[in-house]
């Protein structure tokens, strides 16, 4: 005896990467980059619960800022990044709050579909931001519908401004021996990340367990 | 003729606190993969990492590895690992023709007596390398717990550990894979080094040559495992089935199954459920335990079985209640029909609150945080009178459904859910207060309904959307009520597969046999 429910749309757990590719990541950054954003794909595709779930956008910064719409995870293909020009940082931030209005589900009483799990965005800079970003970092900070579950800010290298990343999210983390190993180890990390949340999601909870995470990785300091 | 194969068994030791756990685990599956990438070395040797404290070990997967490490190693544990975790381990696993190296990386001092179980380890395996990662493993134990080939490493600090592992890499490689031939295809475009963040490379090439991301075939690789739980403390069965007479010709059949999700991770489900019948009424109570609390299986349990002992000593004063306010012949003071509900509706409210009583005794009892016992909390009280309408009154606390079946292709939810704007989001018991737990309850009067539906939100979020599935449930359902026994056959219709449904799932059925 058995039931065959239709294949109804599943509850999705967004991801949003914003990376930055201002011409300061050219060279061996975008290319560590790269790889880890593939390596973060592959990691996902590893876990059920992550295939079952995870839906992906990568909003890349340089001169303005680009959004990849959300995408299931065995439909995702990691982007090409390729650096050059400035830090658009207030633009991703825009982009990102957009995305927010425009791409979340929310459960509705009666609705006809469950909505999304609360979603998860893991920004990389290695700069400061060109542009006016306060407006958006503020508008994303004051969100009380919609919001984020989980912002982390990764600054790598000595040029990034902490003070820049704390006003933007209250989770900020800092690489200052930047190496390929060690962007490797942030994005394992990340995958970490998403995969715990991925298997605390269906669970049923308050939410907050979707928003614990992983200790970062030795190279990376918590701010 | 099957090739004998060597097992290489990196333990991973859990009790050290959170951040030297973490820091090994991360080194550890660099040099797994690295292990796995050599030419030959698969073929030659198999590779296990166990993660493990004094009282269990737990094979894991390499890519689970790090949530793993961060999950079972918050806070320094009482204890330091027991050697005889593993001795019971390597017992049960199989074995292919070559010997067992066990490789400890101890993150602090073991525990009390260990040396006892050396004698036992040290005959069964090949060699045992202790490594002591961090400042609280001493030297003088893992030297101890060593025995050749391996021998004893010092990895303090803890820097250090990738020259270690590399070198164990190396031992490794050289024993059990094949000779260097051609280097392997690197699956990552290599890295200049020397990238300090913010500047750019002189000489870097503008534009990196892209990278390949191999994309699966077809399906992705990820599978999901079947695991028992090591630490058997509130052991519960992966599922059960119940099938219990009602009052007034009724019936009531309850089943539970543990979720993938749960097996996946070898924890146990965390649903639960109670029937009982008083004086007329039927009664049915479920819980779904909150995932990220430790014992919520236990307070699932003692919310359901509260509610209905709480229900059940209040049977008589409800069914008096019913029979006042439905103006049966015989009884001289007509009532409201909403007056007796009210009261019913403070009985439903008293059950939660004996619900809420109970889980914080037991939090009481066993000296833990009571948020540690959360769940959901659904119950249903059904009361057929003699003129053949009925009393459904019921009390939700967070996710679920409650379901009235009026026939094959006609239903309506009962009560609501308490979800948020995401989900995931849902209340518990305990409540905050007693004014929200009055919020939560609800009674009606009814013809005779065909069935009614109390399930968890592992079933409940797969009727979406609900006018396509529900009536596929209804179809099931009508189908196990016809066959014997209804409830063994309940649990195998639970059991169906469905993307994006991994939860436990729980589902009581109350019905009428005689219609069925």
């Amino acid at each position: 005896m058995a039931m065959n429910f239709d294949e109804s749309p599943s509850r999705r757990l967004p991801v949003y990467l914003l990376l930055d590719t201002s011409g300061s990541m050219a060279g061996a950054p975008i290319v560590a980059v790269n790889n880890g954003v593939g390596l973060l794909y592959r990691e996902l595709l590893n876990n059920p619960s992550s295939v079952e779930t995870v839906w992906m956008s990568v909003i890349t910064f340089a001169a303005d800022a680009k959004r990849q719409p959300l995408t299931e995870l065995t439909h995702f293909t990691p982007p090409v990044l390729t650096a050059g020009g400035p830090t658009a940082m207030g633009a991703a931030l825009k982009e990102l709050g957009r995305a927010l209005d425009t791409e979340i589900i929310p459960n509705v009483p009666g609705g006809d579909r469950k909505g999304d799990y609360k979603p998860l965005a893991f920004l990389l800079t290695d700069g400061v931001p060109t542009d006016e970003w306060q407006t958006a970092a503020e508008a994303l900070k004051k969100r009380t519908v919609g919001r984020l579950g989980t912002f982390v800010a990764l600054g790598c290298g000595d040029e990034v401004k902490v003070d820049v990343l704390k006003a933007i999210t209250d989770k900020v983390l800092l690489m200052r021996d930047v190496q390929g190993d060690t962007l490797q180890e942030f994005f394992r990390w990340v995958s970490a990340s998403i995969k715990q949340a991925s298997i605390a999601a269906p669970r049923t909870g308050t939410g907050e367990s979707l928003t614990m995470m992983p200790p970062p990785p030795p190279t990376i300091e918590t701010i | 003729m099957t090739p004998r194969r060597s097992a290489l068994l990196f333990v991973l030791d859990a009790t050290g606190g959170s951040g030297v756990v973490y820091r090994v685990a991360v080194y550890l599956q660099h040099l797994v993969r690295q292990l796995r990438t050599t030419a030959g070395l698969t073929r030659r040797a198999r590779i296990e990492v166990l993660i493990a404290d004094h009282t269990s070990a737990q094979i894991v997967t390499i890519d689970d590895l790090l949530t793993m490490a961060a999950s079972v190693a918050f806070d320094a544990a009482p204890f330091g690992l027991h050697p005889n975790t593993i001795t019971a381990m390597v017992q049960t696993m199989p074995y292919e023709g070559g010997g067992f190296h066990v490789f400890f990386l101890l993150t602090r001092d073991l525990a009390a007596n260990w040396e006892a179980e050396l004698p036992a380890l040290h005959q069964m395996v090949a060699s045992v390398t202790g490594l002591c990662c961090g400042p609280l493993a001493p030297p003088a134990t893992a030297t101890r717990l060593s025995k050749e080939p391996g021998g004893t490493r010092v990895v303090n600090p803890l820097d250090r550990i990738r020259i270690q592992f590399d070198s164990i890499a190396a031992w490794l490689s050289r024993d059990f894979g094949d000779p260097p031939v051609a280097p392997p295809l690197p699956d990552v475009v290599p890295v200049p080094t020397g990238w300090s963040g913010g500047a750019e490379l002189p000489g870097a090439a503008p534009t990196p040559p892209a990278p390949m991301h191999p994309r699966p075939a077809t399906h992705p690789t990820a599978q999901w495992r079947i695991l028992e739980p090591t630490d058997r403390t509130d052991s519960v069965p992966h599922s059960e089935h119940t099938h219990q007479p009602g009052s007034a010709g009724w019936s009531m059949i309850a089943a539970s199954r543990r979720g993938k999700l749960h097996a996946h991770e070898g924890t146990y489900r965390d649903d639960a459920y109670a029937l009982g019948s008083a004086d007329g009424w039927n009664f049915i109570a479920v819980a779904d335990g909150a995932g990220s609390c430790r014992l919520s299986r236990v307070g699932a349990h003692i919310a359901t079985t509260a509610a209905i002992a709480a229900l059940q000593a209040a049977a008589t004063a409800m069914a008096v209640q019913v029979a006042l306010a439905s103006d049966a012949p015989g009884f001289p003071i007509p009532r409201h029909h909403a007056q007796g509900l009210e009261v019913i509706q403070q009985h439903l409210a008293h059950s939660l609150h004996a619900a809420q009583r109970a889980v914080e005794a037991e939090a009481r009892r066993r000296a833990i945080p009571v948020r540690d016992l959360s769940s959901t909390l659904l119950v249903l009280a059904h009361y057929p009178t003699a003129h053949g309408d009925q009393v459904l009154a019921g009390g939700q606390i967070g996710a679920g459904q409650i379901l009235l079946v009026e026939n094959d292709h006609q239903f309506r939810p009962l009560g609501e859910a308490n979800v948020g704007f995401y989900s995931g989001e849902t209340i518990f018991v305990p409540m905050p207060s007693s004014s929200e737990l009055e919020r939560c309850v609800w009674a009606t009067w009814l013809p005779t309904p065909w069935l009614v539906l109390v399930m968890t939100d592992g079933i409940a979020d797969d009727l979406y959307p609900p006018a396509r599935q529900v009536p596929v449930l209804i179809q099931g359902i009508t189908g196990v009520l016809r066959a014997h026994p209804a409830d063994q056959h309940l649990l195998d219709l639970i059991a169906y597969e469905k993307r994006d449904s991994a939860d436990d799932r729980t589902l009581a059925v109350l019905y009428r046999p005689e219609v069925m």
